[in-house]
């Protein structure tokens, strides 16, 4: 059996779900998404059967109830203008079982300098960096697109983020975020691993990295395994689409000038470390 | 550049005490005052007879509630009713030595017993005004502004809780040694309106907080307050306000702020 199947079972369960609240409000690609919904049928049926047979384990349960919650964050944010639930949605995939494994495995990374200057990229509750800097003292760049950074929310639970773990921290608002000019070459570490951060996507990511980082500097990805289908259909209602499988993204790294990349799975989650040569 | 305040709508409001009528001009200013708080409502005072009307209105003009407070004196009298508050109130303050705050709308002066000031800090706005007794010798650019957002919050509250406002300079008693952050203000207009706005649980996002406890409430928050705001259902804040550190207090109104930031739990005024 693939590992994490029952994750991918579970999210293939869960698009029936998400496809019925689409109706409740208006999302940028819901025609997409109904289509996609509808063309998932033998898929969904398949994966039901599969997982009527089993006792879901609490982890299981519980990544299906923050996924459901993740539905509901999306109609208040779309029909009610309510990012509250955005915020609680992405801090809630970071309790995920597998998501705090990997993102412990990433914090504990023996090669990090002490008092880093780390990049953040593109969320809400930057949890990875805040750690961080109560364990290793980093300086901390959130790099936010615009349209996230002008929440005012969001902008409150960055500021509490900073606060309360006593962040040296900024944030940059960028346009474009493969256009980070003025952090070219600035960063000894950069980080992703939100739904905003993947919404960004592998390759503006990857040539985010490479333009920010210092020669030597590490890259600290944790992403989702939607290469296959459940979870690739699911998080397009967050418009995030498919990372490659952890050995394209290996090998992409290598030709792109990392060394000592490492790949740790947990379930349905990957964490890619790696050094910039 | 001069800032004017226009009116964009007229309210017609009658007192459920006396059954007096108002029209109420909803201005640039309401609207903007409701905007930046953290319920969304400002409350506009009708002072009249022996007792006030606050009208609360949110960000798009419209009505959303009315309270009625007694006045401790009639605003034609212009006489302050003095209240003196114990210095046990003063208790486990590093900066603050004294106080007196005046609140011109419900026709009462609190003051502390007087201690040894290094710094005078005094501003006025609108109906209030703040002293303060700084015993160290803070910044005075650093602390000004700590002074500006204080008269700010309790000019637009409506507590008749000297508690509430002694509380709030409590609260700003550590602030002062901190640079003014983005929802400072927040923070001080739940402390200094405790008693008369409640939390109210909203699911499933309460539920998903207790059982997932995310990291940055549980662990950078006092986990058991969380919890117990959590339980609560629905509680006035002054009850669960109830830390003697200034310290703590501080933590447990960012606690609910940051419950309030998640969807968790809903602030009501009542």
């Amino acid at each position: 059996m693939y590992a994490g199947s029952l994750y991918y079972d579970v999210s293939l369960t869960l698009v029936p779900e998400a496809v019925r609240l689409l109706r409740e409000f208006d999302h940028p690609n819901k025609a997409e998404l109904l289509q996609a919904g509808s063309q998932l049928y033998s898929f969904v049926a398949n994966a039901s059967e599969r997982l009527r047979a089993i006792t879901l384990p609490p982890e299981l349960q519980q990544f299906r109830e923050v996924m459901r919650y993740g539905f509901l964050s999306l109609k208040r944010v779309f029909a009610e203008g309510d990012w509250r639930a955005h915020v609680l949605f992405t801090e809630l995939v970071a309790e995920l079982k597998p998501y705090r494994h990997l993102l412990e495995w990433l914090l504990r990374a023996p090669s990090l300098p002490s008092k880093p200057s780390v990049v953040e990229v593109n969320t809400v509750a930057p949890l990875f960096s805040a750690k961080l800097s109560a364990g290793a003292g980093a300086s901390v760049t959130l790099v936010q697109k615009r349209e996230l950074a002008e929440v005012s929310i969001v902008g409150e639970v960055v500021e509490e983020y900073f606060r309360r773990y006593d962040v040296q921290g900024q944030v940059v608002e960028l346009e474009d975020l493969s256009r980070p000019a003025a952090l070219k070459g600035t960063a000894d570490v950069i980080f992703a691993g939100s739904p905003d951060a993947w919404k960004v996507g592998w390759d503006t990511l990857l040539s985010l990295a490479l333009t920010v980082l210092k020669p030597k500097g590490y890259l600290a990805y944790l992403l989702p395994g939607n290469f296959r289908e459940g979870l690739k259909t699911l998080l397009r209602f967050w418009d995030i689409s498919p990372f490659p499988e952890p050995l394209q993204a290996v090998e992409r790294l290598r030709k792109s000038g990392f060394g000592n990349v490492i790949v740790n799975t947990q379930e349905c989650f990957y964490a890619i470390f790696a050094q910039r040569r | 550049m001069i800032f004017t305040s226009f009116t964009l709508k007229v309210l017609k409001v009658r007192c459920p005490q006396c059954g007096a009528e108002f029209t109420l001009d909803v201005t640039t200013a309401v609207l903007n005052e409701a905007s930046q708080s953290p319920m969304g409502l400002a409350g506009v005072a009708l002072p009249h007879g022996d007792h006030v009307l606050v009208v609360y209105v949110d960000s798009s003009g419209g009505e959303r509630g009315l309270r009625v407070f007694k006045s401790f004196q009639t605003p034609a009298a212009r006489q302050m009713t003095e209240v003196l508050v114990p210095s046990d109130a003063l208790k486990g303050l590093r900066n603050i030595g004294g106080f007196t705050i005046e609140l011109g709308k419900l026709g009462l002066r609190l003051t502390s017993p007087a201690g040894r000031a290094a710094l005078l800090l005094k501003g006025r706005k609108g109906d209030t005004s703040i002293e303060l007794e700084l015993v160290r010798n803070l910044d005075y650019q650093a602390a000004r502004p700590w002074l500006e957002m204080l008269l700010e919050v309790i000019d637009t509250s409506y507590s008749i809780e000297v508690a509430d406002y002694v509380n709030s300079l409590r609260v700003l008693d550590v602030l002062l040694e901190e640079r003014p952050f983005v929802y400072a203000r927040q923070v001080l207009w739940l402390v200094a309106n405790s008693s008369i706005v409640k939390t109210r649980l909203r699911m499933p996002e309460a539920q998903l907080v207790r059982t997932l406890k995310p990291s940055a409430i549980f662990e950078r928050y006092g986990g058991g307050f969380v919890s117990r705001v959590l339980e609560s259902g629905e509680a006035r804040l002054r009850e669960l306000l109830t830390a003697e550190s200034p310290q703590l207090l501080l933590s447990s109104a960012e606690a609910i702020l940051a419950l309030y930031r998640r969807g968790a739990v809903d602030l009501v005024v009542t």
